[in-house]
């Protein structure tokens, strides 16, 4: 930007307004520059606009934070940390409750993955065709399976009886198991 | 460690400003502001003390498009035409005053009418005063992109002027 100007024509001016403005121009560049303001009227009519311009942005004033929204904002900052924050102010995500969410959604997959897995392999077959074995371990995968979706149900406080996961999946699944000695 | 509140105090009228210039609706603004407040007190030491007001500006500005993309995506967004209108500085004449306050209005408005990132730097750039430094930390550019959008943008803000403004209103 500080090179020397080796061709004063409009566009190179145009090109170093900013660094002109800036007072970032050596002094040769600098008096050529100006040297060609005083000769073309086009450039010296935008840079009347961008001395205007800077002038302006001086006189702009910062917009002030109103008081009760930075209190509000420190009181729930602090509440926050105090694991007390209300969320009636807080505004965007909550973690804690992503988190809990997640640690459902991950249940409910597991329930899904192996009460649907075991349905149609208990629901197709006698249970007459399966070892003991096997219906051991039905079991023990679905009562897994049970077990971690009311430990998230615990943790979130959200519980599954009116779902739709517990209509579809965990009465078919309990029906099913239940009759097995 | 959460910061003092001082160091909150000292950054929420940057941050509300921004936002509102940004979003240009005091509501969503104050939104932004308190979720950008919560996250400065939250993060609190972690952030150098220099390094302070970029991470504060970077953070009001990427909470600020994300409020609007979620807004485009809910009910499809139409920029409000509230702007900034109070005269804070000095005591200029009437005459001045009325002169000066028309062209800066003007300016506010090409402001507002700028894309991103070019509106983003303008308003950091001129009207708070970040260092080039403090710009390619806040916007996440480097130095040579910040240096050729910054001169687009005042070369757009410019050229807005000279078609809504006569030659007797663009001169100071």
């Amino acid at each position: 930007m500080n090179a020397p100007l080796t061709n004063t024509v409009c566009h190179e001016v145009m090109d170093r307004f900013d660094s002109y403005l800036d007072g970032d121009l050596d002094v040769s560049t600098t008096v050529r520059f100006e040297q060609h303001l005083n000769s073309c009227p086009d450039c010296a009519a935008e840079h009347a606009v961008a001395k205007h311009m800077s002038q302006a942005f001086g006189e702009i004033a910062l917009e002030s934070c109103p008081d009760d929204l930075y209190y509000r904002a420190v009181a729930s900052s602090k509440a926050s940390r105090n694991g007390q924050a209300d969320r009636s102010t807080v505004t965007g995500p909550r973690p804690t409750r992503i988190i809990r969410w997640k640690a459902l959604a991950l249940a409910a997959t597991v329930l899904i993955m192996l009460g649907l897995g075991s349905l149609p392999y208990l629901l197709n077959r006698s249970q007459a065709d399966f070892s003991a074995e096997e219906i051991a371990q039905a079991r023990r995968d679905v009562e897994f399976a049970l077990s971690l979706v009311s430990d998230a149900g615990r943790e979130t406080g959200v519980f599954l009886q009116n779902d739709i996961l517990n209509d579809e999946v965990i009465q078919p699944i309990q029906r099913t198991i239940t009759p097995i000695p | 460690m959460p910061l003092d509140s001082s160091v909150l105090a000292a950054h929420r009228h940057r941050i509300y400003d921004f936002s509102l210039r940004l979003l240009r609706c005091r509501e969503d603004a104050a939104d932004v502001t308190q979720e950008v407040l919560l996250r400065f007190w939250q993060r609190g030491d972690d952030i150098e003390a220099a390094a302070q007001l970029a991470w504060v500006m970077r953070v009001t500005r990427n909470a600020c498009l994300d409020h609007i993309r979620k807004k485009k995506t809910r009910h499809g967004y139409t920029p409000a035409t509230e702007f900034i209108d109070d005269f804070e500085g000095g005591e200029p004449s009437p005459e001045t005053l009325s002169e000066s306050a028309d062209f800066r209005r003007h300016l506010e408005q090409a402001i507002g009418r700028l894309d991103e990132p070019y509106q983003s730097l303008v308003i950091l750039r001129e009207i708070h005063g970040l260092s080039y430094d403090e710009l390619t930390e806040a916007l996440e550019l480097p130095l040579s992109t910040v240096k050729v959008y910054l001169h687009r943008a005042r070369r757009r803000l410019r050229s807005a002027l000279q078609q809504r403004l006569t030659a007797e209103e663009l001169t100071p």
